[in-house]
């Protein structure tokens, strides 16, 4: 009772009905029935109304429930069952969901910014680093010493350190061209590294050290080389031990007890060559870990199980001339492992009017095509390919990771509704000839079918050619300073047979027809009505189906942005799931830190087709994901397709310092978390982490920011 | 001496096979009702237990105004001998409460009115009605901004400056 009030007033104050506050209703009712009727922007500003609120809106019951009913994709976890439903707080609830709606809505907006901006000691220099799917752990190759070179895990999103080493493994050469997955290899979860080295081939050349030339292909070694590539299992059992949230990590009780612990490095597989490896990924397929890399013209399939090794090589392309066909080098590879198949981007040097071939070949079983070292390996036929002539040198060929969850994912997304569409598998290019230079897309669309049918199914074109012809003058020139402008010319290719067939059917051949490929005499049936077994069959409950990515000529569009003369800006692609980072660099600058010349956000605009009517849950779940982000787009104002592809990102600078002086020595796209990790050329010991999309703060007795909220799950977690 | 009000005048006391229960409201109203009116509400059936256990039959007195408990049962009346689910105490509970067009009228009253009418269903144990105000709040909040709810929620702005004005405290958008 306020004391300067006099009794009988206070009475007749509290009897004039005062205006009822809706805090006098029990919290739990809040909880578990308003909040469960609000969506996730009405909580947020709920949360700024009062302290009272600010506290309740940060139940973790809350988020956990938003998480599984949400439609939104949420970004990669780990499998384990560290990140099941059960066992995640509500912070990390919460930040899925911020960072997957923010992520989404900052990519595409006009003015992308940066949300938070980190920087940690690696205490050695970095040479390159990779981060696993989702931004919970990144991998560095750092030089310990002259010559010497090690693996660095880091974990990330530590809700106290941000980041921190767990373990190190001495390599001896330099590691390069890492990749990082989640796979069961043994038995075990667990995270799978693989990387590159060379070393001298002869002894006595033995202190020469060959780590330090540049990785690309175009470099002559003083001495004859061997290469390296080398597979690693980090089991997440061991991971978690590392983690073990009784001890802070940089203390002394965490150093000796990760001192007793053994190296959680398990080597699966090695292998040693004389030539080259071009380009690698690993995947699993029917739970078995693969590896699959290329070499020349031959894919060699390795199981790091059974240790079993197929190799075979890429169809000879027969119609076009010999000389030329031995010119085509294979670029990137994808496994699609639902489908068991390996997508292989062939492109010909030689010729500056060439097409590119996007290709399926299938992914031999074990003890097919076997490596016997009898002899070369057998020729195979892609099951299914596309050939599209594009102008200009083809400057960089990457292909994003497919978006399909771990088939044994005992995390969150195996709560959640687990029909989501993943994105399009994107092959990106970046395309220079002397008049023009800009970049190419090939999404492949996922295809949903039963998941009884994936493997045996047919290829839609066996060999009929689905090539189209690309005139650069039809293209749309720009003037290069309007990078940020860009507008796309054409979306061709949503129907790529389709447009053949309209073009011979108005009697205006296409003026190079005579460069058409055909490979087989299978007549070119018209748009697409290839019967195939699967579109006859009933249609199957979703629970019993899956994704495949063909490569069709109504399944490929291809979205490309011309540009005008060619400047003094060279294009790279990192390529990420389903937003792709593009920086530009001088061509002619030829350090191991090129400095950056441009930062761009890439989006493309163009909407998916139409989902499978035989399923209706796919609409319907995409039309509810739309509708949950809306907010969140309108607010952060995206880009049309009128503002074009890319749009100009932010380079920040921290303590006053410009990170990006000095070059870049090493970096990482983790774009379904929204995190870019590198390296400048000033620090080569130092990460900076930018992250792309908004997340919840905590402070180290782990209170929220700005103000304490009571932790119901604040003790034993990461 | 107390007033008494018959809920109903069509059903006569002892003419239905129904018992009767006396319910005693805040404001000393006395109210008759039958008693599977008032099943729905686990606390009266907790008390309706309690009374044959001891066979003796009291009034229930209950902590809001008369005009509020007319209400709840006016509600239990619309649904006398209909199954909800929410009702329910062996179900398990549904996610959240289903859309009822009869409750969105019915609930179309003032805040403060809805308010006591939920606090009163909560202290009854009516999860049904509960829900549907529950539903009738979030419909008044969603979609406005944060001082549009301070008003509607009946809320002061208890955070200072350096807290609201935090980057962090909007974690989104």
């Amino acid at each position: 009772m306020p004391r300067n009030i006099p009794f009988h007033d206070y009475i007749t104050q509290r009897t004039t009905r005062p205006k009822l506050s809706l805090l006098s209703l029990p919290n739990d009712l809040f909880v578990d029935l308003i909040f469960s009727e609000l969506s996730i922007q009405d909580i947020l500003y709920l949360r700024a109304t009062c302290k009272t609120l600010y506290a309740l809106t940060h139940q973790p019951a809350i988020w956990k429930r938003l998480l599984v009913n949400y439609h939104i994709p949420i970004h990669p976890l780990p499998p384990s069952e560290v990140y099941s439903l059960g066992s995640l707080s509500g912070f990390e609830a919460e930040r899925l969901l911020s960072r997957s709606i923010g992520i989404h809505a900052n990519w595409k907006s006009k003015t992308p910014r940066i949300f938070k901006a980190w920087r940690f000691p690696m205490w050695h220099p970095i040479s390159s680093m990779k981060i696993a799917p989702g931004g919970k752990y990144l991998f560095a190759s750092v030089c310990t010493n002259v010559n010497k070179y090690a693996l660095k895990l880091c974990m990330l999103d530590h809700r106290v350190k941000v980041a921190y080493p767990i373990a190190i493994l001495d390599v001896g050469p330099k590691p390069y061209n890492l990749d990082v997955k989640y796979m069961r290899c043994r038995g075990e979860l667990g995270l799978a590294v693989t990387y590159m080295t060379r070393s001298p081939r002869r002894r006595r050349d033995a202190d020469v050290n060959v780590s330090e030339y540049d990785d690309g292909p175009q470099v002559d070694f003083p001495v004859p080389i061997l290469y390296h590539l080398s597979t690693f299992h980090v089991p997440y059992s061991a991971l978690h031990v590392m983690q073990d949230p009784r001890f802070p990590p940089g203390s002394r009780e965490y150093w000796d007890h990760a001192n007793q612990l053994p190296l959680p490095f398990v080597s699966v597989g090695g292998v040693v060559s004389r030539s080259r490896f071009e380009c690698t990924d690993m995947d699993e397929i029917d739970g078995e870990p693969y590896l699959v890399y290329a070499q020349g013209n031959t894919i060699v399939v390795k199981n790091l199980h059974s240790q079993g090794i197929s190799h075979f090589n890429c169809y000879a392309l027969v119609p076009l001339e010999q000389s030329t066909a031995r010119s085509y080098a294979i670029r990137a590879i994808r496994i699609l492992p639902t489908q068991r198949e390996l997508l292989v981007v062939r492109t010909n040097d030689k010729n500056t009017r060439h097409p590119v071939f996007l290709e399926v070949y299938r992914i031999p079983c074990d003890g097919e095509m076997r490596d016997d070292g009898s002899g070369p390996p057998p020729e195979a036929k892609a099951r299914s390919w596309n050939s599209i002539y594009e102008h200009g040198r083809i400057l960089q060929v990457r292909i994003s990771a497919h978006g399909l969850p771990h088939p044994r994912d005992a995390s969150v997304h195996a709560t959640r509704k687990h029909h989501a569409e993943p994105p399009p598998v994107s092959v990106y290019m970046v395309v220079e000839a002397d008049n023009f230079w800009g970049t190419r897309q090939y999404r492949l669309w996922p295809e949903r079918v039963p998941t009884a049918g994936v493997r045996d199914l047919e290829p839609m074109l066996s060999f009929t050619e689905a090539v189209q012809l690309f005139e650069a003058e039809a293209e749309v020139t720009i003037p290069l300073t309007d990078l940020q402008n860009l507008l796309p010319d054409s979306q061709d290719g949503v129907n790529l047979e389709a447009d053949t067939v309209t073009s011979s059917e108005t009697g205006t051949p296409a003026p190079h027809d005579a460069m058409v490929v055909t490979g087989t005499p299978t007549p070119n049936t018209a748009s697409g009505t290839n019967g195939t077994p699967i579109r006859a069959s009933a249609p199957v409950p979703i629970s019993e189906t899956t994704f495949r990515f063909p490569v069709r000529g109504d399944n490929v569009s291809r979205i490309a942005y011309q540009l005008g003369a060619p400047e003094r800006i060279r294009l790279h692609f990192l390529p990420g799931v389903a937003r792709a980072l593009v920086y530009g660099t001088d061509p002619e600058d030829r350090t191991i830190a090129p400095s950056l010349k441009g930062f761009y956000a890439y989006t493309d605009h163009f909407r998916p087709p139409a989902p499978d009517a035989r399923w209706p849950e796919d609409g319907a779940w995409r039309a509810a994901a739309e509708a949950e982000c809306e907010w969140a787009d309108a607010a952060m104002a995206p880009r049309t397709q009128k503002d074009g592809a890319l749009a100009v990102l932010p380079i920040l600078g921290v303590r006053q310092m410009h990170p990006f002086h000095g070059g870049v020595l090493a970096m990482d796209w983790e774009d379904c978390a929204g995190k870019l990790c590198f390296t400048s050329g000033q620090e080569p010991g130092t990460v900076y982490m930018l992250e792309f999309a908004p997340g919840p703060t905590e402070e180290k007795d782990g209170h929220r920011v700005p103000l304490p909220v009571p932790d119901v799950d604040q003790e034993f977690r990461i | 001496m107390p007033t008494i009000v018959s809920v109903d005048d069509s059903t006569v006391p002892g003419e239905g096979s129904s018992r009767l229960l006396l319910l005693v409201s805040s404001d000393n109203k006395h109210i008759v009702v039958e008693e599977d009116i008032m099943s729905r509400s686990r606390f009266i059936s907790k008390q309706v237990e309690g009374f044959e256990a001891t066979s003796q039959r009291h009034a229930i007195l209950l902590p809001f105004s008369s005009f509020v408990l007319n209400k709840v049962i006016e509600y239990c009346s619309h649904y006398r001998g209909y199954y909800l689910l929410e009702d329910d105490p062996d179900a398990a509970p549904p996610g959240r409460s289903p859309v009822r067009e009869w409750d969105q009228e019915f609930l179309d009253v003032d805040r403060n009115m809805l308010l006591r009418i939920i606090k009163a269903a909560h202290y009854l144990e009516i999860k049904s009605l509960v829900g549907s105000c529950a539903r009738a709040i979030a419909d008044m909040i969603r979609g406005k901004t944060t001082e549009e709810m301070r008003e509607i929620l009946g809320v002061e702005n208890d955070f200072t400056p350096e807290e609201e004005h935090s980057p962090s405290s909007k974690c989104t958008g």
